[in-house]
């Protein structure tokens, strides 16, 4: 119990790791602790690391300088200078590119206050919830011109939601009133949204449609992941920043940062996490040993090129996978092996294999070369679609469905087609609800009443 | 206007054109004024529907003629709502769960619950029961079949059952032990040609016989389909000649270009054309076991005969998915794809061994 709560702190920015004891929490002491802690923070000013290795200045970033540029561009434009009508910009990416950083840092050096909303946590009674969380939001709208009282008056102000409430998440369409207050207030409002995998909390896609985009004239700067150079930089950075504070962190050899570079993906704080993490092994009460695991483990990784136990999930996109999946690159090897991970392919999709077979389904045929190779694939989903058929079985056996399918599909395209195409959805089967008037029809019969009455009122088919 | 198909449709059973043993027994079973859940079977156009309609009507009288339609609305466990099409009067209501898809479980649960649990009043001595009819109960959920058994059983004193269905195979065998079968046979081409002429002198129309019999023949035994295809005929030309066109149902037509353009060319720029009728005849209601059997019959016609047999094992294969999967379109595709194959490949060899 003591060694695993000893192995959490450490993991801790905070350096509790020297006082294990005070780790074992509970309810009681919680309030003793915060208090601990602040003497502690007094007397070892320097222990908050993640605040010092923030970035200050604009050259700390590691955004590309043009990236910068054009959101710097926009602040001066729509908020510095005395505009009318309000300013929306919204902030693309995936995580840990960035965005929330360059915003800090370029208000702070345009000297433009920033107020953030944070979803306050409910103290209500669920129920009244949804209500209430909406009503704030659209409060903290409708509070957004008045500058605090703490801040120096003339500075300009933005507001910024990255925290996005989550009564949005089931209703958003309640988000166009949002917008319309931004308007009516003429508010500089800047949105982060990090990229999803998820569609259901894709933001982006529900809240931030094209003609929403186009109708409040909302700025769009999409960042891209953090380039391994400037990663690395960045991390050199934060080996001068450690450097002065030799006592507690030790410096990392240059493949241990090599190691971190490739690993964290273009993700930054990724990065400058694992980085901290590293360094804090060398310090105080850790076994020596285990440090020195620690970086065999690294060096071993390292011919793998990544850090493996730390490593970022790499995160596959529903039609990245499609693309796979209906575009197999098979091995230059003689044997042509499928080179995949299947377990890690199928995994992804284990809880909707019925609508990635769907997807698989529409949209295979244009890969295909060869009648052959098609009948084989069309006899595969259809053997997966049985598995498919009574929704209400056990789930192993529905991704028995996915395996299949996949399986099936990736090998027997021999002659592939390798073309750009459209991935197109499958298609909806809503069936025309019986019609009220003739309900006796049974529907291959209704061609006799088009006929009987001289209407139209069925669908005729026309063969050609 | 109402149909010759709906005008004519008898509303007694002494009054039924055909098996007319079996409304004999029927009668007996109403004049008990008790009976048990019943499951009606037969192919479509047999005559169930008005068989049912007889039986309620012998039971409660003329009330269960004023039908008045309802949308009922039932929620799913998980929220979903769902709006089904119900015909009811006083004494019976007409749903058709399968309308709602794999949610019809909900419905059948529901709706017996909602009429079993509602005691009839004492109206001048009327049934202490009341009929729910459900249609096409083949189509149903292994899921709904389940609960439809539970509640058959849980509320038989106070509602009666009578399903109706074009087989029995799809049926789970507790559902048939717990019904008491009928079975309606299409009936003859003879039968249909006198009913087809029976009709026409009461429309006050004279009906060649030669006509009559092709248009029985047409009709694929289907009494309804002859009924109806007879009125198209007096709407396109009266008064009637022996060999005046017959229209045939469009979607008939359709499946024929579809089997046309699969023969004419092999390739995969069929199949996905041929994905997209079939994605048009299934949208549009066409029983996915129609557009099997026709697409399969059709296919078949140009085929030589050592093709044939491997192509209705085939056949026989993918039906039979088709029967227990839920998307058809995943079971045509393939079986259109093999089609291809073999057709193709039927091809080049016989035309290799020309040379």
């Amino acid at each position: 119990m003591q060694r695993g709560s000893n192995k959490w702190i450490s993991f801790g920015i905070d350096l509790k790791a020297s006082k294990p004891k005070e780790s074992v929490s509970n309810g009681v002491n919680g309030k003793d602790q915060q208090s601990a802690r602040k003497v502690k923070n007094k007397t070892r000013p320097n222990l908050n690391l993640i605040d010092k290795l923030k970035p200050v200045h604009v050259d700390d970033l590691s955004v590309h300088v043009k990236k910068v540029k054009e959101v710097s561009t926009w602040l001066e434009q729509n908020v510095c200078c005395d505009q009318t009508g309000s300013a929306i910009l919204l902030l693309t990416g995936p995580t840990g590119a960035g965005k929330t950083a360059t915003i800090n840092v370029l208000c702070k050096s345009l000297n433009i206050s920033i107020r953030e909303w944070i979803n306050p946590i409910d103290q209500e009674i669920e129920g009244v919830y949804t209500q209430a969380q909406y009503s704030r939001f659209i409060e903290f709208f409708s509070l957004g011109k008045y500058v605090s009282l703490c801040q120096d008056s003339m500075s300009k102000q933005v507001l910024l939601i990255e925290d996005f409430p989550n009564f949005l998440i089931h209703n958003p369409e309640q988000f166009v009133d949002v917008l319309e207050k931004c308007t009516e207030r003429n508010l500089s409002v800047i949105f982060i949204c990090t990229d999803a995998s998820n569609s259901k909390i894709d933001f982006l896609q529900t809240l931030f449609p094209q003609e929403v985009k186009e109708k409040y004239f909302i700025t769009n700067i999409n960042f891209n992941p953090v380039s391994a150079t400037l990663i690395k930089s960045a991390l050199k950075r934060a080996q001068q920043v450690i450097r002065t504070f030799s006592e507690e962190y030790k410096s990392l050899s240059a493949d241990v940062i090599d190691a971190i570079v490739v690993s964290a993906m273009g993700d930054i704080r990724s990065a400058v996490n694992q980085f901290m993490f590293a360094c804090l092994r060398g310090v105080g009460n850790i076994p020596l040993e285990l440090n020195e695991t620690t970086s065999k483990k690294r060096k071993r990784n390292e011919k793998s090129s990544a850090v493996k136990f730390m490593q970022r999930d790499e995160i596959l996109g529903f039609f990245h996978a499609l693309g796979r999946v209906l575009n197999p690159k098979h091995g230059d090897n003689a044997l042509k092996k499928l080179e995949y991970d299947f377990d890690s392919l199928i995994d992804q999709f284990a809880t909707q294999p019925s609508n990635f077979n769907a997807f698989l389904q529409e949209n295979y045929l244009k890969y295909f070369g060869d009648l052959n190779d098609v009948r084989k694939a069309a006899e595969i989903m259809s053997t997966a679609q049985s598995f498919l058929a009574n929704w209400s079985e056990r789930h192993e056996i529905m991704l028995y469905a996915l395996w299949i399918a996949v399986l099936g599909l990736m090998i027997y395209n021999e002659h592939k087609v390798s073309k750009w195409t459209q991935i197109k959805g499958p298609t909806k089967l809503k069936q025309l609800s019986n019609s009220t008037e003739v309900c006796d029809l049974k529907r291959t019969d209704y061609f006799y009443y088009n006929l009987i009455t001289g209407t139209n009122k069925f669908h005729t088919f026309k063969p050609y | 206007m109402s149909l010759w198909v709906d005008k004519y449709r008898p509303k007694d059973l002494s009054k039924l054109d055909y098996h007319k043993d079996q409304a004999e027994n029927l009668k007996k079973l109403t004049q008990r004024g008790d009976f048990p859940h019943l499951l009606v079977y037969g192919p479509s156009g047999a005559g169930k529907k008005t068989r049912i309609m007889c039986i309620l009507k012998d039971l409660y009288g003329p009330g269960v003629e004023r039908l008045r339609m309802e949308q009922l609305n039932f929620t799913t466990p998980s929220k979903k709502k769902l709006e089904i099409m119900t015909v009811s009067s006083n004494y019976h209501i007409e749903i058709n769960p399968s309308d709602v898809g794999i949610y019809d479980r909900v419905v059948v649960m529901d709706l017996i619950k909602n009429v079993a649990q509602t005691q009839q009043l004492d109206v001048n001595g009327q049934r202490e029961f009341k009929v729910i009819v459900l249609t096409d109960v083949d189509d149903l959920s292994k899921d709904a079949q389940h609960a439809l058994r539970r509640t058959m059983e849980k509320y038989i004193a106070n509602c009666r059952l009578i399903l109706s269905a074009n087989s029995t195979s799809r049926l789970t065998p507790a559902i048939r032990s717990r019904c008491l079968g009928i079975r309606v046979s299409a009936p003859t081409i003879t039968e249909i040609v006198t009913i087809l002429q029976g009709v026409c002198k009461r429309e006050g129309l004279n009906l060649p016989t030669e006509l009559a019999q092709r248009i029985a023949e047409k009709s694929n035994r289907n009494l309804r389909r002859a009924i109806l295809m007879c009125e198209a005929c007096k709407v396109e030309q009266y008064p009637f000649s022996a060999n005046q066109n017959i229209a045939e149902p469009d979607w008939l037509l359709f499946i024929r270009a579809i089997a046309r353009k699969i023969s004419q060319e092999q390739s995969i720029n069929t199949l996905a054309s041929v994905r997209g009728d079939l994605y048009e005849l299934i949208i549009h209601g066409i029983p996915n076991t129609i557009i099997f059997q026709t697409l399969v019959s059709e296919l078949v016609k140009n085929c030589d005969i050592t093709l044939k047999a491997t192509i209705i094992s085939q056949a026989a294969l993918f039906e039979h998915r088709l029967q227990h999967g839920n998307k058809a379109i995943f079971h045509l595709e393939a079986f259109v794809a093999k089609y291809m194959y073999l057709y193709k490949k039927f091809l080049e060899d016989t035309i290799g061994d020309a040379f």
